[in-house]
């Protein structure tokens, strides 16, 4: 690990999902955006969204990761690629002493996640898993907990719904048309910013959205989850029943220290809510209980020939990217760990594991 | 013109809804009655088998109310009853179950779920009915309270909401009872939950659809918390206590108040039962239905089946609970 006083050196690798975690960790001054790179054998589709973006900030890309590690003495690498290849890319950065920013979900395959965890447990690199864990209403109730307001966390459940579409809705496919491909969907998705996982593997919005909740309750209780027990169903969209993953999910958690949580994650459709989705906290605790809109503090913005899909309430103050950066050149200048750092990455994926496996089965399953 | 009675409300309650009841003269004495409400029965110490004289005012009968017990108690004369409307908190003691579930429509006994007519969540049925949002796929729910105010009536009236909204009974079952308390006082209430700590249960029927229902009753004394939200295929709703409260400010901490449903969903019940009693009458004289209309959706009244589902989801729970297990439900 590089231990340096000039502002940490970032590598965008594979910048082809979404650009916010890259554009999040540019926003603080500590980091600067040095370069972009890629493997030489991605798709040409890749290739172009990596230059885009190395375009727009006046960088350069290379097409060879660990090159661009060496020739452009690279502190940071900020891994937002297709969701199969996380770890991978961050198990490349973590060989080279690179501190890593990286997207959820941490992976998708579990043998995946432990060579990363096990690379990164070798070195003195700093690992933040992307959460939302700054935003203004989750730390607000952050620091209820911490004050002992509630007194002993109890319960925990959490909402976490977005209200986007994703192609058609289920059962809008003919008889004899053929099954929505993933990745040719999701590629199309793009350009209104609708696209969720890309990527050759299809994966199911617990898995790719349920780090959001998971990591709320991790951060509030710190506790481990024991016992799962899931419910799980494509309920929305035809991509998500071609390809069967699903797009609506209820959780059951039991916690250490006798702590109860669910969760509730779906990507519910664009009619289904006004603003993007309900995202709520009720957490329960001894002395008191609490329940959080996340979305606090919005404003009502409503207005003739407005279109549809904008948001009729705005969050407002909202740091989230920014904190979480600050938390990053932190942990790296302090040598301290990440808000949500690759421990808490595996538990909460062994937790979605879990809780696939259950749903599948119908019965509780114990997180190992 | 009905005459109604309902024997131990509250005066103010009662006053509230003369000027909102049509077709309805709210009398003091069920003996003056044509039709009774027992909207808040508390008769802890009834006996099963003088239930049915009990629920059962008779125009000409005998009656005593003994104060001490609360217990109200008449001479049971074929023929000569009136029409009954008895809500769930008759519920609350499990001995009276089967007996409760033996009597029917026919005896002249309507078993109505006020919580049901509440008009959010009629608006919210009569939104599902019309297909707005599509097939439900997951209901979500949290009753919170405190541990003085929390009743079994409370988590009935629920329970029986969640099977109303998702189309009836689930497949299975998991209920995690925090407090670990599941054992009760008598050997009546052994498999049935305790309203004691906090119970998560978790229902999921055959169709992928679930429903997350949070009891609680952990809160410090003082007013409690509901809020529901159900997520079709197209659509969703959204009720929660958290978006109906306004602002008061009385210096230091503000403080919030919730508007409350409370009377519209009594009136919106007790007419569809004076209407149902109305067109009894008219039927009976040969005279065409003239009721008030009053709009409350056709599927939200209760039958005893409705019941018995509620009564053994909560019985399942509480065996879940007890077990660790997930359980099937049973088809009796």
């Amino acid at each position: 690990m590089r231990q340096v006083d000039r502002p940490l050196r970032c590598a965008v690798l594979s910048v082809i999902k979404h650009d916010y975690v890259a554009r999040g960790i540019a926003s603080h001054p500590e980091f600067q955006l040095t370069v972009v790179a890629d493997d030489a054998d991605q798709p040409q589709w890749a290739h172009e969204r990596n230059q885009q973006f190395a375009d727009e900030f006046g960088i350069p890309y290379v097409r060879d990761v660990e090159q661009a590690f060496r020739d452009w003495q690279v502190d940071v690498a900020i891994v937002s690629s297709a969701a199969e290849r996380h770890c991978e890319l961050s198990i490349k950065a973590a060989r080279a002493g690179v501190h890593i920013v990286q997207d959820k979900p941490i992976g998708t395959r579990p043998e995946d996640v432990r060579q990363l965890v096990h690379e990164i447990s070798k070195t003195d690199v700093r690992f933040l898993l992307w959460n939302r864990n700054f935003f203004p209403a989750v730390q607000h109730a952050a620091r209820k907990v911490a004050d002992g307001s509630l007194g002993d966390i109890r319960a925990i459940h959490v909402d976490f719904y977005f209200a986007k579409d994703a192609g058609p809705p289920r059962g809008s496919r003919k008889p004899g048309y053929p099954p929505i491909d993933w990745l040719a969907y999701q590629l199309g998705a793009h350009v209104d910013g609708s696209d969720g996982a890309v990527g050759h593997d299809p994966i199911g919005e617990l898995t790719n959205e349920g780090i959001y909740p998971l990591g709320y309750m991790r951060l509030l209780t710190g506790r481990d989850v024991r016992r799962v027990y899931a419910s799980t169903t494509t309920h929305f969209h035809q991509v998500n029943d071609d390809n069967g993953v699903e797009d609506l999910a209820s959780v059951t958690l039991e916690m250490q220290d006798g702590i109860i949580g669910t969760i509730a994650v779906g990507r519910i459709g664009a009619s289904s809510h006004p603003s993007g989705g309900e995202i709520k906290l009720h957490i329960v605790g001894s002395r008191g209980a609490m329940v959080v809109n996340e979305a606090s503090p919005d404003v009502g913005i409503y207005y003739r020939n407005q279109p549809p899909k904008e948001a009729r309430r705005r969050r407002v103050a909202n740091e989230n990217d920014l904190l979480l950066a600050d938390d990053f050149a932190r942990a790296i200048r302090r040598n301290t760990s990440t808000i949500l750092n690759e421990r808490d990455g595996h538990h909460i994926f062994r937790v979605i594991e879990a809780a696939l496996q259950s749903a599948a089965a119908g019965q509780p399953v114990d997180v190992v | 013109m009905i005459s109604l009675a309902l024997p131990g409300s509250d005066p103010e309650l009662c006053r509230a809804l003369e000027c909102r009841l049509h077709n309805t003269l709210i009398v003091e004495s069920p003996s003056d009655a044509d039709a009774v409400a027992l909207i808040a029965p508390q008769f802890p110490e009834v006996q099963v088998q003088n239930l049915r004289g009990m629920y059962h005012y008779q125009r000409d009968g005998q009656h005593q109310r003994d104060g001490q017990k609360g217990t109200l108690t008449a001479e049971s004369q074929p023929g000569l009853a009136v029409p009954l409307l008895v809500t769930p908190s008759a519920f609350a003691d499990t001995s009276h179950w089967s007996q409760l579930l033996r009597l029917s429509a026919d005896d002249g006994i309507q078993f109505l779920n006020p919580r049901r007519y509440a008009p959010s969540l009629q608006l919210i049925r009569r939104q599902l009915d019309a297909q707005c949002f599509g097939e439900p796929g997951l209901l979500r729910l949290h009753r919170w309270q405190s541990e003085r105010l929390t009743t079994t009536t409370e988590w009935l009236s629920d329970l029986d909401v969640v099977l109303w909204l998702m189309g009836g009974p689930p497949d299975s079952i998991l209920c995690i009872d925090q407090s670990n308390r599941t054992a009760t006082n008598s050997p009546a209430d052994q498999n049935v939950l305790t309203v004691r700590g906090t119970k998560q249960i978790h229902c999921r029927w055959s169709n992928g659809a679930s429903a997350l229902v949070d009891f609680c009753d952990q809160l410090p004394e003082g007013e409690g918390y509901f809020s529901m939200t159900l997520i079709g295929s197209s659509g969703a709703a959204y009720l929660d206590d958290h978006s109906n409260r306004q602002l008061v400010f009385t210096g230091g901490n503000v403080q919030t108040s919730l508007d409350d449903e409370h009377i519209p969903a009594m009136t919106n019940m007790l007419q569809q039962f004076v209407d149902s009693v109305a067109t009894t009458c008219r039927e009976s004289s040969g005279h065409a239905d003239t009721g008030s209309r009053r709009s409350v959706e056709p599927t939200t009244q209760n039958d005893t089946e409705t019941w018995h589902d509620v009564l053994t989801l909560l019985q399942l729970a509480a065996e879940s609970a007890a077990s660790g297990t997930v359980i099937s439900w049973r088809t009796e």
